[in-house]
């Protein structure tokens, strides 16, 4: 064939890879439309209203960096990202642990495994749901289960929730209780492991201790990375749990006031929407900075096997 | 925008907004008479909070409405409360707000000094001169009357007899009693009744509870030009006082009190028949007493010394409001005037939304009241002789007066705040937040 035939099929071949990308785009358009209407088109607007006066009622004024000078000010605010940090820094390992202990212990080849991830599972469907947390105001109420757990062996309990102290220690075992999602990404990973590792392993000599350390866990380590960006990302936007323990007030006295609750009670309470937009941006800011330490230093402690 | 109902074809149908115009005039017109013309009937919307037994006897009002007048199709649209001011909020700024919309005290400033209100004032059709006075002047601001006052209702002491008999005391004389007569009533009836029944619930927590104690004072919490005029002095004075209720044992840990502060009203202390004694506002003593099981009575506030003003005034229970961006004003009047003056309306309604404002409709509805909605009437004209003007409603930028008055009181309570810090800082954050409005 001559270079001329060459050519032409080459041309043929373009102008397929190019209906088919409009195809592609065809089939992308409703997904598109809803990231512009109802993703980009919103944040476009918050981030014009965070530079502005906005009541919801009258229409925006202008007041360039005021809603930002305020944040260094505002002790309320400082508060809730104190909350939040508490929060997303305990919880979040915390979950994780747990969910990958269990993943490990499930993945011993026990019986029944299939029910046993699914009741696992459970929480995490549960867990971020009005109901749920209604269930533990309940639970952690003065004349709750937990107290009346605590009275049978004589302990004098408390009102959990109702009290500044332990108030936030509820919702983030409320959080760590729904381990169910990365548990289940988990077990994908260990699956991943292929067994000639460990038999090599213990070949050498090595305990069952020493494999996880020196086996499972480097080999996992992607997916424990992917398992934190999730979580984290997750944990820095909770609002539901904290927002019905407290019957949305953050309280008691602010000892539940999650960043995001903070940022509700601004706009819809306080009728104060360019200072929630402005605290939703400084949010994405904060949520992206992490981020960004996270895949920084993943390089640092995240093994790929490939 | 007028709905071309499916029964009257419309021929008119294409005319579209200049329809609007045409079918309001014809509304007007047809108002009472039920006959609508050739135009479809215009659609108003009707929104309300409140809990399930209300949105079933309000859209009987609304069934009852419309069919007594074909050229005018209401449609209720309700919520809880909570949930109510978010939707509201965002149905105002998407410009789409309920034509006729239920409106609360602490709201109504924040809405009506924004222009979203429409002045009632201006309406035609719509009758107030039923009205007590004193009482529709509490949905005026300087600029209108941008809330329609529905009911009034006055604070009490929820007290349950049983409770404080059982324990071996009386129930005291209210035209005599003083706080610290209520501290040592209630210490008394905690130490003699079973573990985790105290004598009187905690206060310090709300906004109710510091509106009396400071009128009992001489002040308020607003002027009539919506300037904070809260004295921090007696909101200090104020913590101290219900600190001491812990302290002397008539109230019980502040942890029950937290719970309380946000749980539904029948696992209060009073409903659950735990506390003997409690400031509510008094048409609460229905569901109360339903849920305790119990009789109750109400007493009036104890005073800040003996022979003093208990302090209590009729605080506007809820208003009707109109947005001002409705279309179709006329109808807006017509059912309004419904609302407030028709005896159909208040047969449903009773005292479901505070004791009526309206005097006729009041009068009309005593006999067929049930015994703890005529304990709260007699109650209410008990206190003719005592009752002061109502204080001015919250500004805009107040509409979380609420939240704020109980989170600094909970520091307080929980020792986290010394009284005077805290009544300095919260008196601080809500002038901040009412000079930024």
């Amino acid at each position: 064939m001559s270079a001329l035939g060459e050519l032409r099929t080459l041309k043929g071949q373009q102008s397929t890879d190019k209906r088919d990308t409009k195809v592609a785009y065809l089939f992308l358009l409703p997904w598109f439309a809803g990231l512009f209407l109802i993703t980009i088109g919103p944040m476009a607007a918050s981030l014009y209203l965070a530079f502005t006066d906005y009541n919801l009622i009258q229409p925006p004024e202008w007041a360039g960096l005021d809603n930002f000078q305020r944040m260094l000010t505002d002790d309320r605010l400082h508060n809730s990202l104190k909350v939040t940090f508490l929060y997303v820094f305990i919880s979040v390992p915390l979950q994780l642990a747990l969910a990958l202990a269990l993943a490990v212990l499930l993945d011993r080849g026990l019986r029944g495994l299939p029910l046993y991830r699914s009741i696992y599972y459970l929480p995490s469907l549960l867990g971020a749901s009005v109901a749920i947390a209604v269930l533990w105001r309940q639970i952690f109420g003065t004349q709750g289960l937990v107290n009346q757990i605590l009275a049978l062996v004589g302990i004098d309990g408390r009102g959990w929730i109702s009290d500044p102290s332990t108030a936030l220690g509820t919702i983030i075992i409320l959080n760590v209780w729904t381990f169910g999602a990365p548990m289940v990404i988990f077990l994908a990973g260990l699956r991943q492991i292929p067994r000639m590792y460990y038999e090599a392993a213990s070949t050498e000599g090595a305990g069952r201790w020493r494999q996880f350390r020196s086996v499972t866990l480097p080999l996992l380590t992607p997916i424990i990375f992917f398992n934190l960006v999730l979580q984290l990302i997750h944990a820095f936007q909770s609002f539901t749990q904290a927002f019905v323990v407290s019957g949305g007030t953050g309280g008691p006295s602010d000892s539940t006031m999650f960043y995001t609750l903070y940022l509700y009670q601004s706009g819809f309470q306080n009728f104060d929407m360019g200072y929630a937009s402005a605290l939703a941006w400084l949010l994405v800011i904060i949520i992206g900075v992490f981020t960004a330490i996270n895949f920084y230093a993943s390089k640092l402690w995240v093994f790929y096997d490939d | 925008m007028p709905t071309p109902s499916p029964r009257r074809t419309v021929s008119r149908r294409a005319l579209g907004g200049l329809a609007a115009g045409a079918a309001a005039t014809a509304g007007l017109a047809a108002c009472g008479g039920g006959s609508a013309g050739d135009e479809g009937p215009v659609t108003l919307r009707f929104t309300w909070w409140g809990a399930d037994a209300r949105h079933q006897y309000t859209e009987q009002i609304i069934q009852a409405f419309n069919e007594e007048h074909p050229d005018i199709q209401v449609e209720g649209e309700f919520t809880e409360w909570s949930g109510y001011w978010d939707r509201l909020a965002t149905n105002v700024a998407a410009n789409d707000a309920p034509d006729i919309i239920q409106m609360d005290a602490i709201y109504l400033r924040s809405y009506a000094d924004r222009g979203a209100l429409l002045d009632l004032s201006q309406l035609e059709g719509l009758d107030t001169s039923a009205i007590d006075s004193n009482a529709l002047d509490t949905g005026e601001t300087g600029d209108g009357l941008f809330g329609l006052v529905i009911g009034v209702v006055p604070l009490g002491v929820m007290t349950n007899p049983g409770i404080v008999q059982a324990a071996g005391q009386q129930v005291p004389d209210d035209t005599t009693w003083t706080w610290d007569d209520y501290n040592a009533l209630g210490a008394a009836i905690s130490a003699a009744t079973p573990e985790g029944t105290y004598g009187v619930a905690n206060g310090g927590i709300d906004e109710a509870g510091l509106q009396l104690w400071v009128k009992q004072l001489g002040g308020a919490f607003y002027d009539d030009e919506g300037n904070v005029t809260l004295d921090p002095a007696m909101v200090t004075d104020w913590y101290e006082y219900n600190l001491g209720l812990i302290e002397s044992g008539a109230a019980g840990p502040v942890t029950l009190a937290m719970e309380r502060a946000v749980a539904a009203l029948d696992q209060s202390g009073i409903a659950t028949n735990t506390i003997a004694m409690q400031p509510y506002w008094a048409t609460q003593i229905n569901a109360l007493a339903g849920a305790s099981g119990q009789p109750l009575t109400l007493l009036r506030p104890p005073t800040q010394s003996v022979g003093g003003e208990p302090g209590v005034y009729y605080k506007p229970s809820m208003f009707w409001s109109a947005s001002a961006r409705t279309e179709h004003p006329e109808q807006v009047a017509t059912f309004l005037d419904y609302l407030v003056n028709s005896q159909a309306v208040a047969d449903l309604m009773l005292t479901e939304r505070g004791i009526p404002a309206n005097t006729a409709i009041r009068d009309y509805i005593t006999p067929k009241l049930s015994e703890t909605d005529r304990q709260a009437i007699e109650y209410t004209d008990s206190l003719a002789d005592v009752v002061e003007d109502t204080p001015p409603s919250a500004p805009a930028g107040a509409s979380n007066i609420e939240e704020i008055v109980r989170r600094y009181g909970s520091q307080v309570l929980f020792g986290e705040l010394q009284p005077a810090a805290a009544a300095e800082a919260m008196v601080e954050e809500l002038t901040n937040a009412v000079g930024t409005a």
